[in-house]
């Protein structure tokens, strides 16, 4: 997926994590500075944390 | 209009001594006081203190020296005309210290980089109005308010602790392309427009909360419409935020990144911009909608991974909305589409508890986007105002998932959804209305699809099948048919129970051969869908591998296109004009080849023909 630079200057590394039917489409937004300031361990930690919350609300069981 | 000028170094000014003031620059004392009608100077060297009580002025200019003005008491002035300090003056009258700018027309104020320590300064006149030369500055704790008049920031910064502006008297502010930045929530409410009559904005309207603390901050913002709504950025801080607390309480952007804080919405609101959220921010979670409603541009919405447990309403005609992330609500929240322009912009969006549309112009637009509605619900995907509801594919695939793991309904409304609606839950997916999709899918299997009876659903491609001992069914609501309808091409499922359905439309519906036949169908075909291999020689060289391989006659193997190796057992050429000799050669492969050769016309005369049959190795000719 790309990085693009947003209107703002603000840059979205735009993801997609997980397995069909259930694949997160999503992007870690900041400025450019703060994500320079990350590892790659550090980024795809907070793209699997984003992964991990999302489908714990869908796959929660209904009421 | 009088000119006064102080003279005689340090000492009070106050409502009756004249022992400083003078009519002359350098003069000699005793003029009177200066009121509102008279212009003031400090105009002589040297370095004093002017110890503020009570002052009136019209213009106030400091041009000289250097000029410590302090208070005593509760000191304050009124200037009713200009303003303008020189650097190095020094402005400290304590927070019970007031400046009070009462002018009636267009004045100008100009400070020179000089902080301006005060409790309030006021700007309050019936037809004022102040225009900013260069950065306006108080101290952190000060209060500056606008009752009266245009505050004109003439796209400077104003820096102030807490800004206010509450109440009906006509009133601007006009940013330019300038600020307001907020320092300190000394009383609870660091901004407060919370009477917004009559107070209008220009410019990018834009406030900066820059408090960094932990005391809890209120900002309240009143209820300005869209074209007078004014940006927030929260900068920083751990504090509890009160923010569009209020019902009907607007903003435009509002920028959550570096906040750490709790944001207590707690009513309904508006947001006419657009939204970031702040990934280290909580959200405190309520029961009435945000409601985004600008009618242009493009807005954009950050969660930032936070869950916005609140409902959230988009409903602005000419609006547009997109995601610069995934989005997902909290599970028993609701998404209203009214009017505008939803782009999912190949993002995922997970509702809560349902999708719904309301009454109004609305697309929903995916460029390769995905909503998800995860609630076991008969409203879970709702469209209740079908009028005027459209959707975009854009760019990519675009898709609507149904994740329930027990029954929920997906009410289309008889709408046309470029998208593919997949079932990805084990739950059943009641489908109502005759709508019309791109594709309609399954994810997960075993599940069902059942539509109500009497509708018909049209697809461009149908993608839904089981497995072995996972097989996906297809029905009816009640006990009467639907109609599945693909215009062309060849729909090729299997391991399908269908029951009440008829497949038409154009295209052949093939249930695959181990899809069961439960009765009351039509147009289907319970056998696999016959494999369908298609050449076109205009794209290269093809290399064919099969056991079996049927080659319909046509162009496509034309000597004058390339050449071509055939592997397989059993190779049929259907004779044709394919072989003509000026096609070039070919090389046949094959355990026994048979070559018939009529001669058009006919031989009849003594002429004569040889056919000739090469090999790699030698020449015939017979």
């Amino acid at each position: 997926m790309a990085i693009k630079v947003l209107d703002d200057g603000r840059i979205a590394d735009e993801f997609e994590i997980g397995e069909e039917p259930h694949v997160l489409k999503d992007a870690l937004v900041m400025r450019l500075s703060e994500y320079e300031a990350l590892t790659p361990e550090q980024i795809q930690a907070m793209k699997q944390a984003r992964y991990d919350n999302w489908i714990a609300i869908i796959t929660a069981p209904q009421e | 209009m009088a000119n006064r000028y102080w003279v005689g170094g340090s000492g009070t000014w106050d409502a009756t001594s004249t022992t400083h003031w003078s009519a002359t620059s350098g003069g000699a004392s005793g003029a009177s006081v200066p009121t509102t009608a008279d212009n003031v100077f400090f105009d002589q060297a040297g370095t004093y203190t002017v110890t503020l009580s009570v002052g009136n002025v019209l213009d106030f200019t400091v041009s000289a020296g250097t000029v410590t003005f302090s208070g005593t008491g509760s000191p304050f002035v009124n200037i009713a005309g200009n303003f303008s300090t020189i650097a190095g003056t020094v402005w400290s009258m304590g927070t019970a210290g007031q400046i009070i700018f009462v002018a009636t027309s267009a004045k100008t104020i100009t400070t020179n980089g000089v902080t301006l320590t005060a409790g309030i300064i006021t700007f309050n006149g019936t037809g004022g109005s102040w225009q900013l030369q260069d950065a306006f500055t108080t101290n952190s704790t000060c209060n500056t308010t606008l009752t009266t008049g245009t505050l004109n920031l003439n796209s400077k910064t104003l820096t102030t602790g807490i800004f206010t502006s509450s109440g009906s008297s006509t009133r601007t502010i006009a940013f330019g392309t300038g600020n307001i930045t907020c320092l300190s929530p000394a009383s609870g409410n660091i901004w407060d427009t919370s009477t917004s009559t009559a107070l209008s904005t220009t410019g990018t309207q834009i406030v900066n909360i820059v408090y960094s603390g932990a005391s809890a901050v209120g900002v309240t913002t009143g209820t300005l419409n869209e074209a007078n709504s004014i940006s927030f950025n929260f900068t920083g801080g751990t504090y509890s935020l009160t923010f569009l607390d209020i019902a009907s309480s607007s903003a435009k952007n509002i920028n959550f990144s570096g906040f750490a804080g709790t944001w207590a919405a707690t009513s309904t609101a508006i947001i006419y911009g657009s939204l970031t959220l702040s990934a280290s921010m909580t959200l405190t979670p309520i029961l009435s909608a945000m409601a985004f409603r600008s009618t242009s541009g493009t807005q954009i919405i950050t969660s930032n991974g936070k869950i916005i447990d609140f409902p959230l309403t988009f409903n602005g005609v000419g609006g547009t909305w997109q995601l610069a992330d995934a989005l997902t609500m909290g599970s028993t929240r609701a998404l209203t589409q009214t009017n505008g322009t939803l782009d999912l912009n190949g993002k995922t969006l997970t509702v809560g508890a349902n999708y719904f549309t309301g009454a109004g112009t609305k697309n929903l637009t995916f460029n390769g986007g995905t909503l998800v509605c995860p609630a076991a619900s008969t409203t879970s995907f709702s469209n209740n105002a079908p009028t005027n509801y459209t959707t975009t594919a854009g760019t990519g695939t675009g898709k609507i998932s149904m994740t329930a793991a027990t029954a929920k309904t997906f009410v289309g409304g008889g709408s046309t959804f470029n998208c593919t609606l997949s079932n990805d839950g084990a739950g059943a997916l009641t489908i109502t209305g005759s709508n019309t999709f791109t594709s309609i899918a399954n994810g997960v299997r075993p599940t069902s699809f059942l539509f109500t009876a009497g509708t018909t659903t049209t697809v461009t491609n149908w993608n839904v099948s089981g497995t072995a001992g996972n097989l996906v069914t297809i029905g009816s609501v009640t006990a009467a048919t639907h109609t599945l309808s693909q215009a062309s091409g060849t729909v090729s499922s299997n391991y399908l129970s269908i029951s009440r359905s008829t497949a038409t439309g154009g295209a052949s519906w093939y249930a695959g051969a181990n899809s069961t036949n439960g009765g009351n169908n039509t147009g289907w075909i319970f056998s696999n869908a016959p494999i369908a291999y298609s050449i076109t020689a205009t794209n290269g060289t093809y290399t064919l591998n099969g056991q079996s391989v049927g080659i319909a006659r046509g162009i496509v193997l034309s000597g004058s296109y390339g050449s071509y190796a055939v592997t397989g057992r059993n190779i049929t050429i259907a004779k044709g004009s394919l072989l003509l000799p000026q096609n070039g050669l070919y090389f046949l492969t094959g355990q026994a080849v048979d070559i018939t050769y009529t001669p058009t016309p006919p031989v009849t005369g003594p002429t004569q023909y040889f056919i000739e049959i090469r090999s790699f190795t030698e020449t015939r000719r017979i």
